[in-house]
């Protein structure tokens, strides 16, 4: 089992969530999107931490590009339900719904990768809508990044590989709620991108 | 103890059907006919330790006392018996051989004294000594120790008690258990793991503390007042707590050892749980290498997360408010003066209208000089109030003349007249009452 081997790239992307591609042959990558698109899985190319929060104990790497392992075609597991898969709770889904909307500013535009955002933004609509704080710096800081759904950008947020996992099917329906999620102000997104906080 | 005259047999596991379950390794067995036999062994190497030897013992008993020929069998009688209904599992050789040897310790006699005999007759004793040895190869001897101290039980509740043999009984276990004892401490400090969980199986007698603290009681119960009894029933007693002591020390040191080294043939299912609770944590990581791991990914459904953004609520606190105390009616004192003060007043005023009754005035002179002192002031004081209450239609009137009377009890008084106030003379009482004052008592 090597790196020119395609399953074990496949195997490794699917452990780790995120898998990195410097020394990988492209015909590796190839054979391996060709398998995984087989299966109803593809192969994304994306941004992500390395080591990944889970390997690393809690001090992930800088962000480099790599793969990681998404869905494709239907069925996905909320139609077959035969592959487990872990959900967010309810506080989680807000805070992630929040980052979202943080992080998508044109609807037009796909979600990946999405803008950086600033943390702190986040947590003050989080206290504004009467979320539990605890659990919010839980999820932010922790939850959120062991599941690779969003990661740091030195001192900003962004939105992580396993956005980029998800199917297409995830975007179209968001965008058709896009007004409804919780967004931050407006005077705070509209603030130009290289500013210091 | 044991029978000293049968002849020397060693023997490991029984042939024949109904084989006692066997709890010793065959090491143990041979180690334990070696010692025991060492009683009466007169050369050094003329113990037999084979398995085959009680299996034909037992099957020599067994086959005469079968043998219903009169005169007792024939050797070859003996044999075909026992062929035809032991099952044996050594051959005619062998047979022969022991033969010879139970003929030489005349474990097997001749039925009559004559010369050419062909019948033989079995001595008794062979039948214990087979029990003996069998039950050398369940435990080493604790069941001995054991029928000894019932024995002295029994020696002590019978009427004709020998007090002699009971002292004696009872040193000679002391020394016994001692001795397990020491035997046991030693194993503990020198023996291998293997050797002491063997040994923990030799000495499995639960009945043995129970024993030893009744015949303690029953010896101070039968004796009273007998010191020297009482001294070797305490001390049979330390000797057998010595002997648990080292009996655990021998437990716990496997548990220990077994559990350091992983040994885990050695350990049962609760020394598995000790070493997983206790073993150092690099021992039991090596468990985890060859673990495969497939974590889950997280998986968002669109409709999911907007029904749980629009759903979610703050969780806000209601703060219910405290249940009102129930707190007992205490009277009011506020109130209680106020009704005491009514009364007061409701009462005098009944005594005015008794007063009153005849016409709108009357004299209560007489009154006052016929009553003792302490019903006129009292009298007095009653209607001083009703004419000082502006609300009260009553007026009192004392004269200035002064009555004294030497022999009443109301010795000086002045008139006294209580009339009813009317709408027109509001004012006077004020007047009346400074007036009063000048003038009271």
């Amino acid at each position: 089992m090597t790196l020119s081997d395609p399953a074990y790239l496949l195997a490794s992307a699917r452990a780790q969530g995120f898998v990195d591609l410097t020394d990988v042959p492209e015909q590796t990558v190839e054979a391996a999107q060709r398998l995984a698109l087989a299966c109803g899985r593809r192969l994304v190319t994306c941004e992500g931490p390395l080591p990944t929060p889970t390997a690393a104990a809690g001090q992930p790497g800088a962000l480099r590009s790599g793969m990681t392992l998404g869905w494709s075609v239907p069925p996905v597991p909320e139609d077959a339900a035969s592959y487990p898969v872990r959900r967010l709770s309810a506080t989680q889904s807000v805070t992630f719904a929040v980052c979202l909307a943080a992080a998508w500013h044109d609807v037009h535009h796909s979600l990946y990768p999405g803008e950086r955002f600033r943390r702190a933004d986040v947590v003050d609509t989080l206290r504004e809508i009467g979320a539990d704080p605890r659990a919010v710096y839980a999820a932010i800081d922790t939850d959120l990044h062991l599941l690779l759904l969003i990661c740091h950008d030195g001192r900003y947020l962004r939105l992580g590989p396993a956005v980029a996992a998800l199917p297409d099917t995830f975007t179209e329906a968001l965008r058709r709620v896009y007004d409804q999620l919780p967004r931050p102000r407006e005077s705070i997104t509209i603030r130009p991108e290289d500013e210091e906080p | 103890m044991g029978v000293a005259d049968g002849p020397q047999h060693k023997s490991d596991s029984p042939g024949d059907a109904e084989s006692v379950p066997r709890h010793l390794s065959p090491s143990q067995q041979a180690r334990n006919v070696r010692a025991f036999s060492a009683v009466v062994a007169r050369f050094r190497e003329s113990l037999l330790e084979s398995p085959k030897a009680l299996a034909f013992a037992r099957d020599l008993v067994g086959a005469f006392a079968d043998s219903e020929v009169s005169g007792g069998p024939t050797k070859s009688e003996v044999w075909a018996l026992i062929v035809e209904r032991r099952r044996p599992q050594y051959g005619q050789e062998f047979f022969d051989s022991r033969w010879a040897i139970f003929e030489h310790y005349d474990a097997i006699q001749p039925y009559l004294a004559k010369k050419h005999q062909q019948r033989y007759a079995l001595h008794p004793a062979v039948g214990p000594a087979t029990l003996v040895h069998e039950r050398l190869r369940r435990h080493r001897g604790i069941d001995e120790l054991v029928g000894l101290l019932d024995e002295t039980r029994s020696l002590i509740g019978q009427p004709t008690r020998d007090r002699a043999s009971i002292e004696f009984n009872l040193q000679y276990c002391r020394q016994m258990l001692t001795v397990y004892a020491i035997h046991l401490e030693r194993l503990v400090a020198v023996a291998s793991i293997r050797d002491l969980a063997a040994e923990q199986r030799e000495h499995n007698h639960p009945g043995l503390s129970t024993r030893v603290k009744q015949l303690n009681e029953e010896v101070s119960g039968f004796f009273p007042g007998d010191h020297t009894l009482d001294h070797h029933a305490v001390a049979l007693v330390s000797a057998e707590q010595r002997y648990q002591q080292a009996l655990t020390a021998a437990g716990q040191r496997v548990i220990d050892q077994g559990g350091r080294s992983l040994d885990f043939e050695v350990l049962s299912a609760e020394e598995y749980l000790e070493a997983a609770r206790h073993a150092p944590l690099a021992l039991l990581s090596q468990f985890g290498d060859d673990l495969v791991v497939d974590p889950p990914a997280a998986w968002l459904d669109a409709g999911a997360l907007m029904e749980t953004v629009e759903d979610f609520a703050p969780r806000v606190r209601i703060r219910s408010r405290p249940p009102m105390p129930q707190v007992p009616q205490e009277p009011d004192p506020a109130q209680r003066m106020v009704e005491a003060r009514t009364r007061e007043r409701s009462r005098q005023e009944h005594l005015a209208e008794r007063v009153l009754l005849e016409g709108e005035e009357a004299d209560l002179t007489d009154e006052l000089r016929r009553s003792r002192w302490r019903t006129s002031a009292r009298l007095l004081a009653d209607l001083m109030g009703l004419d000082a209450d502006p609300y009260a239609p009553y007026q009192l009137r004392i004269a200035i003349e002064v009555i004294v009377d030497r022999i009443g009890w109301v010795t000086y008084l002045h008139p006294v007249y209580l009339s009813r106030r009317t709408g027109g003379q509001q004012v006077q009482p004020l007047r009346r009452r400074e007036h009063g004052r000048h003038d009271a008592l």
